[in-house]
């Protein structure tokens, strides 16, 4: 995991990224990690960049459920939710696709499939819009 | 029949029981009885959520009460009964009665508004009406003068008034305050309508539970443990995003041992710098930014570390229910993927530990057999001597289907062992501050902190309007019950032995008792005025 | 402290009790020595009551209406206060002393079957507001159930009267308790002006209390059922007040009225904290 304070999430710019709301104690988030961590892995050579936001959890228990799935992407540790707060999250999980240009251009609450993340992502990559 | 003596009117025109039965429509909508019968039936649909159990108030207590009527339970749900007071039936009954007043009150309040104006004339032109108080006074003065006296005399106990149109009279009158108190008052429900309705609307709550040293975020939906909001919260009362520190949480007890007080010291961060710095207690609130912090509960949050080998799986604060007397609580951890496989562990903590005999509430109960069999309870909620029992699950935790994180699905699981520990405050030879369970697995205890839980709400437009429909009630009654209407009419005419006498009459439209005293002592005043006035006039003249 | 407050409510709950004999013995046989027996006991009863309670106010350090015990005491003593210095020292109602001392006598026997030690206040209770607001509703819901009795009293004289033409005035008895009430005309207009007097206190009461439950709970109201029956009271002597001004309504209707709101504010006294729960249910230790 990251450190305390939060990647700064403009540094995506440039990247269509994924960003994941979860923690170790929410249920529906362990039914969606290992979709997303393949996905991950899958898209990473195509330019796409996933993030973690872990939310009102313990440090060690998020960290033991990153080695649990074999999670490859990094997470900030947003302990009192305050970011996810600011992307209005009401409860995790919960998946948000910026496209380039830092704009989200899709958000999903509750756990993700994955034919809707496939979709998104390629949504994200034609710049947010339908050619 | 007795025939009260105090004709009250609240604006409805008298009308005989006779002529009520044949009153349609409008006029019905607006008579007394109406009203009357309206409130009887708020009354009585009231008294539906004060007998059946409200799902607002007492959810248990509605599960409960289906559980047992599977039937009635059924029934009542349907018909909305264990929410009564947001039931359709109850609010169109309300706004029945709103309107029924606004009905009422739209006529009266302009009657009212010109009447604030001027007197309003009496229809008996010419001569004095028929009145029930009426006397003469005679005067030393000239008529002019009489008139004057008469007026300023009247002036002085606060009457107001006015001469009869194109005859040689005067009206006087006062307690106009009674109508336009009543007025106001009625007015005020719709006031109260109008609060409520913002209030439903607009405000969001939650509550929030916070561990001591640590700190949370007022900042959307996913910060509160319990959350509620109206539909135009987000845009009326929008969250407002600072952080709360809770420094930390204070309960002082009584010489009985009960909770006296319960304090939380907390500061509020906004965009990383500190503005303020209080305490929240019962009955003291703090606000922030339009945002109030209640102090609701508290309870018990061991800082836990647990490792699997050397890797650290679990390290911090740990928050418990309450489970039983005495501050006695239980939380879980959930370890799914240990070197070891999935475990459970509980974690029960008695603040103030105890061993007494084993009574068994329950003869099949095995240990009741069982001779010294020892029981563990806390026999108080200081914290002073805790104990903390640590019980070790194995088996499938069932994390795939929907379960309550403070809880743990025992299902498919298996106790394996149970030990016990303190914390490094409370260390003694007997009890350590970290145990060892099976497959590597050690729960270390780290410190024994509280948590605080808050009620957190925002309704900045219901609460003061509210208060607003408070205030013009209770300035407004007291002149609505108190004050009554009363009129004098008066003339000055040839007689007497001075040559000019007063003659008056008058009448009280309610609290009529009352007002021949106060007939008789205007009569005394008078009196004295025409006759005490003219003889110090003659004096000065001569 | 506490102890002397105990005995000088129990003196009091007897007092009460012999003042009551006394009271009814005027009515029985119509001289100045049982009045001035009677007021005598009354009073000197009304004064160990005084007595009684605010040596237990020294004692627990708060207002005497902590728990039910205090809080009947104090509504008993709203009462005796309002037969003395209004009941019969300004309407002359002495005919009916007997009947009120009875009845704060017996409400203070419940009382006292309640009884328990004066004991700190939970948090929640610690309120300037609440002290307010229970006083208010203590004095309010008092005098609305003095009224209440008058309207029990005004509707048996009524068909009294309506029976007995020829006794109708006041002076004049066939020997019956009832013929020595006063007239259905003064006990209507006492019970009038008894629940006029009561219902702003009991409305700024629920007020103070909403403003108390903005504090400690964050919500103004609730329609916990407390408030509910609060608020059925409130609903029940309006309807009372508007059926004084109506036709058809007048005297009987009126009456039943006011009867049926003094059985709701027993109602929510009692019954409500010894068997419904709510917010509230504290108010029953």
């Amino acid at each position: 995991m990251t450190g305390e304070t939060p990647v700064s999430l403009v540094s995506t710019a440039g990247q269509v990224t994924v960003v994941n709301f979860w923690a170790s104690w929410c249920g529906p988030c362990r039914t969606e990690t290992p979709m997303l961590a393949a996905a991950a892995r899958e898209l990473s050579s195509q330019g796409v960049q996933f993030i973690g936001v872990n939310i009102r959890d313990d440090r060690a228990a998020a960290a033991a459920f990153e080695r649990e799935f074999d999670v490859p992407f990094p997470s900030i540790y947003d302990r009192e939710a305050a970011l996810a707060a600011t992307w209005k999250v009401t409860a995790p999980p919960s998946t948000f696709v910026v496209a380039r240009d830092g704009r989200v251009v899709a958000s999903i609450p509750g756990p993700i499939e994955k034919t809707d993340l496939s979709c998104m992502i390629e949504y994200a990559r034609a710049g947010g819009s339908i050619d | 029949m007795t025939e009260s003596n105090e004709s009250e009117d609240f604006g409805a025109e008298p009308v005989p029981p006779r002529a009520m039965e044949r009153m349609h429509g409008w006029r019905r909508l607006r008579s007394m009885r109406t009203a009357i019968q309206l409130l009887i039936a708020v009354a009585i649909v009231s008294l539906l959520g004060s007998v059946i159990p409200q799902r607002s108030a007492a959810p248990s207590k509605v599960a409960q009460f289906i559980e047992e009527h599977r039937f009635w339970g059924e029934v009542f749900d349907r018909l909305g009964l264990f929410q009564v007071f947001t039931s359709w039936w109850f609010l169109a009954l309300a706004g029945f009665l709103l309107f029924v007043t606004g009905a009422c009150l739209i006529p009266r309040t302009r009657a009212a508004l010109s009447h604030a104006r001027r007197i309003k004339q009496a229809p008996e032109r010419g001569r004095l009406p028929d009145l029930r108080f009426t006397t003469e006074v005679e005067s030393e003065l000239s008529s002019d003068e009489t008139v004057t006296e008469a007026r300023r005399v009247l002036g002085r106990r606060r009457w107001r008034s006015s001469p009869v149109n194109g005859a040689n009279q005067w009206i006087a009158e006062r307690g106009h305050s009674r109508e336009t108190g009543s007025v106001l008052f009625h007015w005020s429900f719709f006031l109260v309508a109008l609060a409520a309705a913002l209030t439903i609307t607009t405000k969001f709550e939650g509550s929030a539970v916070v561990v001591e040293k640590t700190s949370w975020v007022e900042g959307g939906r996913v910060n509160f443990d319990e959350y509620s909001e109206g539909a135009f919260a987000r845009w009326i009362n929008p969250h407002a995003g600072f952080t709360v520190a809770v420094e930390d949480f204070d309960v002082a007890y009584g010489d009985d041992g009960m909770p006296k007080s319960y304090t939380s010291r907390v500061k509020i961060l906004d965009d990383g710098r500190e503005v303020l710095e209080d305490e929240v207690r019962v009955n003291k609130p703090v606000s922030y930014k339009g945002v109030k912090l209640y102090q609701l509960g508290y309870g018990w949050a061991p800082v836990v570390r647990v490792t699997d080998g050397s890797t650290v799986v679990y390290d911090g604060p740990l928050v418990l229910g309450m489970r039983g007397p005495n501050g006695s609580s239980a939380g879980v951890i959930k370890l799914p993927s240990t070197a070891s496989g999935s475990v459970g562990l509980e974690l029960s903590l008695f603040p103030d530990f105890k061993l007494v005999p084993f009574r068994a509430t329950n003869p099949d109960d095995p240990r009741a057999r069982e001779p010294g069999a020892l029981d563990l309870i806390s026999t108080g909620d200081f914290g002073e001597r805790p104990l903390v029992v640590v019980t070790e699950y194995r088996g499938d935790l069932g994390l795939d289907k929907p379960q309550n994180v403070y809880e743990l699905d025992k299902t498919g699981l298996e106790q394996v062992a149970q030990k016990f520990a303190t914390f490094p405050a409370n260390a003694n030879e007997k009890l350590g501050t970290s145990t060892q369970l099976g497959g590597g697995l050690n729960v270390e205890l780290i410190d024994l902190r509280r948590f605080t839980v808050f009620s957190v709400k925002r309704d900045s437009y219901g609460t003061p309007v509210a208060a607003a429909a408070a205030a013009v009630m209770m300035l407004s009654l007291y002149p609505a019950l108190y004050a009554y209407r009363r009129r004098l009419w008066f003339e000055v005419v040839e007689g007497g032995t001075e040559g000019v006498v007063l003659r008056f009459g008058g009448v009280a439209y309610q609290r009529k008792d009352i007002f021949e005293e106060e007939f008789l002592r205007i009569e005394t005043d008078l009196t004295d005025a025409l006759r005490g006035a003219g003889s110090v006039a003659k004096k000065a003249t001569r | 402290m506490n102890r002397t407050s105990n005995a000088a409510f129990v003196s009091a709950l007897v007092l009460y009790f012999v003042a009551a004999g006394g009271y009814f013995g005027f009515v029985a046989w119509r001289t100045r020595k049982w009045k001035v027996f009677a007021t005598a006991v009354l009073s000197l009863g009304w004064a160990l009551h005084l007595l009684s309670l605010i040596t237990r106010t020294l004692a627990a350090e708060h207002a005497p209406w902590g728990n039910m015990y205090e809080f009947t005491a104090s509504l008993a003593f709203v009462l005796i206060t309002a037969y003395l210095f209004v009941g019969q020292a300004k309407f002359g109602l002495t005919a009916l002393g007997g009947y009120v001392a009875a009845a704060a006598a017996i409400l203070m026997s419940v009382g006292w079957v309640i009884y328990a030690d004066p004991g700190e206040l939970q948090p929640a209770l610690r309120s300037n507001w609440l002290t307010f607001h229970v006083f208010l509703v203590m004095a309010g819901a008092s005098l609305l159930l003095f009224g209440a009795i008058l309207e029990v009293m005004y509707l048996v004289r009524r068909r009294w009267e309506a029976r007995h033409p020829d006794f109708a005035d006041e002076d004049t008895s066939d020997g019956g308790l009832v013929s020595r009430l006063p007239s259905a005309d003064r006990l209507d207009q006492a019970s009038y002006r008894m629940i006029m007097f009561a219902f702003p206190i009991w409305t700024l009461g629920v007020i103070a209390g909403a403003i108390w439950g903005e504090q400690a709970w964050g919500r103004y109201w609730g329609w916990d059922p407390k408030e509910t029956m609060s608020f059925i009271v409130l609903m029940i002597f309006a309807a009372y007040l508007h059926a004084r001004a109506t036709q058809g309504w007048r005297g009987r209707g009126a009456a039943i009225l006011a009867i049926v709101g003094g059985v709701a504010i027993l109602v929510n006294f009692y019954a409500v904290n010894l068997w419904i729960a709510g917010l509230h249910s504290y108010a029953g230790t």
